[in-house]
């Protein structure tokens, strides 16, 4: 059964009760919200994906509910819960759905150390990965958004997933998630493209949500090889440019970008070593969706330069 | 390699320390062809470190056995050939103050 397969209304009941089980792969996360735009963002956002039964086994509950009292009413506000313990700071409760994003993020981050988990979008293409690590700002979530309009899969956007033991990567296929001008930039690159509504005033600006493409949804369960990391960085006004970049300080960036690097020990030292060795390093500099995808084409064709 | 006036320097700073690893297990150095720049692990400390080739060397070196800063100097003498002697031995003895403040050297008296 798909989220798509329910009526909002069934949708509502679920979330409200608790007991949408949702599959992202490789994880199940039990969610609980009893803010109404929530249930349709989900409906939008997650419309592919499947959900379990309410007795399955979930990794993570997570709640999303109205903070209690005034704030009810005036202004209201609603907070993330795990476990059923509070955490993080209320927010507007129109942020919301953003909340169920971020903290899903966190609650793999913070427990899914059977992966080194690298703050990375992830695409694919004839079996092949591209892991795209970056600290906010440089447009990773922009060009992988761009990208997977673009005949790439998506495997995640803000997560990548690495199996130390197969060196493979996994992702699950999650709404991308885009700020403020990169919102316009994909509705006019991609304007088949499915977004959530526009929440102003986050701590990141405007924030939106793109809907994943429905084939990558289908294929989230399948890994796929790194062949190629890239570091991206949007430069207003340059042309699309890849330049081989350092292995060493290429690995010192993943090692950065990874929630879990250290807690892995030299396990962590190791998987990212292998990683690198898999992988062609490149620094990715770019300002037009148009020239990027033709970069990634020859990328993938094995005749991009640099 | 010494010249008069900074043999003084050298034998007032270091003659009589040895540098030598800091972990009992060996670091863990990685590098790739064509870049060089190298990945240094640290087990007791769990820290990695992107270093030059200097001190990639410089650990090499004390790993194999402890050495004093002339000693180094004399290893490294073909490396540091453009520097005259002040510089070279000022070159090494940061160096290997940087990699003991990141826990991977440690100063040890004769």
């Amino acid at each position: 059964l798909k989220i798509s397969d329910l009526q909002q209304s069934e949708l509502g009941r679920l979330l409200q009760a608790g007991d949408l089980l949702l599959h992202l792969r490789p994880f199940v996360a039990r969610l609980q919200c009893d803010v109404p735009s929530v249930v349709r963002n989900i409906a939008g956002m997650y419309a592919d994906f499947e959900i379990l039964a309410p007795t399955e086994f979930a990794d993570f509950h997570v709640q999303v509910l109205f903070e209690p009292g005034l704030r009810r009413w005036y202004k209201p506000q609603a907070r993330f819960y795990f476990d059923g313990q509070p955490s993080f700071t209320p927010l507007p409760a129109q942020q919301g759905f953003a909340m169920i994003e971020w903290g899903l993020n966190w609650c793999v981050a913070a427990h899914a150390h059977q992966y080194l988990v690298i703050h990375a979008a992830v695409i694919e293409k004839n079996g092949q990965a591209v892991v795209l690590p970056a600290p906010p700002g440089s447009g990773k979530s922009t060009l992988c958004a761009g990208l997977v309009h673009s005949g790439w899969r998506l495997l995640s956007d803000e997560l990548g997933l690495y199996d130390m033991q197969t060196g493979l990567m996994h992702g699950m296929a999650r709404p991308v998630n885009l700020k403020n001008a990169s919102i316009d930039v994909i509705r006019g690159f991609a304007p088949g493209a499915v977004f959530t509504p526009p929440v102003p005033d986050t701590t990141k600006g405007t924030v939106a949500l793109m809907r994943p493409p429905a084939s990558s949804v289908q294929r989230r369960a399948e890994p796929a090889r790194p062949a190629w990391v890239v570091l991206p960085q949007y430069r207003r006004g340059s042309t699309a440019t890849l330049q081989a970049h350092s292995p060493a300080r290429t690995f010192h960036l993943i090692a950065e970008q990874s929630f879990n690097y250290d807690i892995q020990g030299v396990r962590g030292f190791e998987a990212v070593s292998r990683l690198i060795d898999q992988c062609r390093c490149y620094q990715f500099t770019y300002s037009d969706l148009h020239e990027a995808r033709a970069c990634f084409e020859a990328l993938a064709a094995g005749t991009a330069d640099g | 390699l010494i010249d008069a006036n900074c043999g003084k320097r050298y034998r007032h700073r270091t003659v009589d320390v040895f540098w030598t690893d800091a972990s009992p297990e060996a670091v863990r150095v990685k590098q790739w062809d064509g870049d060089p720049l190298s990945i240094v692990y640290q087990p007791l400390s769990g820290d990695t470190h992107l270093l030059d080739p200097l001190p990639v060397e410089l650990l090499r070196l004390v790993g194999a056995q402890p050495q004093t800063l002339a000693q180094l100097a004399a290893e490294l003498a073909d490396a540091l050939c453009a520097l005259d002697t002040a510089d070279a031995l000022d070159l090494l003895e940061n160096s290997l103050v940087k990699l003991q403040e990141m826990g991977l050297v440690q100063r040890r008296s004769s």
